[in-house]
């Protein structure tokens, strides 16, 4: 009896122990092939990432950045920065020939970044907080033109909201603007190692070019840039 | 015997199959590793040397930042002088006496004409530059006649920018 299905055990054995091995063994099997060559394509995609971003840095100098992130800081300040407003605006009445009358900053609050305080809408949507202030100025209509016209072409960056203008029969101008200098506290980290980093596009160099064209009518020095790295802390601005 | 046959063939081509299979997949497996460590290698060199441009990377960073920014504010300005030599147009040869600008308010315009037949010029020209697109919702406030002949007149629209 024992020697007329010893075929059998033996195929049957040998088709059991398959069928095992198929769901024991080649399908984890093939699972771990699959998740290691799908970890394998990630890698290589940050890896050329990483490529990427490490040709990007090593292709631009560090005195070029410095040097335009430097204009820049004069447009739009890392602090409130009032003496630049007041040089500022002193410049551009030199420039146009309209006398000064008075000036005044609204709640300048801290003197240092007041990054405590809530932003506006408007603040949000710039990404940057406002320092508004109103200036009295009399001149000629001319000169008078020649001020809006050159205040919002110069480095230290303004935006008039609103102006009232009146003419005296003499055909003195007397002008009250209300106008807001912008500041924004520099980032104080920087992204991940992996974090990318794009080229500068066409529009950002187009701004960049912009910032760069306009004269710096302040006399105010920005303070110097050195940024000091302590150990794992990736903050490239910490003091 | 014929079954025992085929239960025969079946086993033994199950059994080559797997081999083959195991084979395929753990030579596969091996190759896939092996490149594996190589990219991660690579990975992690890349790593340290972007570590090394922290600073510069931390400087490009904050020019990005700096640049968006300052791109914004700029979208934000308004031609102020547009509106300048757009009530410079309107009112021509009339004399200016007052106006207020506001950023989201209309124009507010003040003036002062010789004769009545100038100051129907000054709403001709605001009725043109209405079809020009650059003055909208003009609402006329107030027109004095003065004794000596002069018209006061007081205009306010929104210009277009």
């Amino acid at each position: 009896m024992l020697r007329i299905y010893q075929g059998f055990v033996m195929s049957g054995a040998i088709l059991l122990f398959g069928t095992a091995a198929v769901f024991f063994a080649v399908i984890p099997g093939i699972r771990a092939t699959k998740d290691l060559y799908d970890s394998l394509n990630v890698v290589k995609k940050e890896t050329q990432a990483l490529s990427g971003k490490l040709a990007l840095l090593e292709g631009i100098s560090e005195e070029d950045i410095r040097d335009r992130l430097i204009i820049l800081l004069s447009a739009v300040t890392p602090e409130k920065s009032v003496p630049t407003i007041f040089n500022t605006v002193e410049g551009l009445a030199n420039l146009s020939g309209v006398s000064i009358a008075d000036m005044s900053v609204m709640s300048p609050g801290s003197l240092a970044t007041g990054a405590a305080s809530r932003q506006s809408a408007t603040e949000k949507k710039v990404g940057a907080s406002s320092l508004p202030f109103s200036l009295n100025i009399s001149g000629t209509y001319d000169q008078m033109r020649a001020f809006v016209g050159q205040v919002n072409k110069v480095r230290r960056i303004f935006n008039i909201s609103s102006f009232d203008l009146s003419i005296a029969p003499s055909g003195v101008v007397q002008v009250r603007l209300a106008l807001a200098a912008f500041y924004q506290p520099l980032p104080t980290k920087v992204g991940s190692v992996q974090s990318p980093v794009s080229p500068l596009t066409q529009k950002e160099e187009a701004v960049l070019a912009k910032v760069i064209q306009y004269p710096d009518v302040s006399q105010a020095t920005t303070e110097s840039l050195t940024p000091l790295l302590f150990g794992e802390n990736r903050d490239p601005f910490a003091r | 015997m014929a079954i025992e046959g085929q239960l025969r063939t079946v086993s033994v081509v199950l059994l080559v199959t797997l081999l083959l299979t195991g084979l395929f997949f753990g030579v596969g497996y091996v190759i896939l590793r092996r490149q594996y460590t190589i990219v991660l290698t690579q990975k992690q060199t890349l790593m340290t040397a972007i570590g090394g441009q922290l600073r510069k990377e931390g400087l490009y960073m904050s020019l990005k930042d700096r640049i968006a920014i300052t791109g914004r504010v700029i979208d934000g300005q308004r031609s102020w002088l547009g509106v300048l030599d757009l009530i410079d147009r309107v009112t021509a040869s009339g004399k200016r006496t007052s106006f207020s600008v506001t950023e989201n308010d209309p124009v507010s315009l003040t003036m002062t004409s010789g004769t009545l037949e100038d100051t129907f010029r000054v709403v001709e020209r605001i009725l043109a530059e209405v079809s020009n697109k650059t003055i909208a919702n003009p609402i006329l406030e107030s027109v004095q006649y003065q004794k000596d002949g002069t018209v006061n007149l007081s205009v306010t629209f929104a210009p277009i920018f």
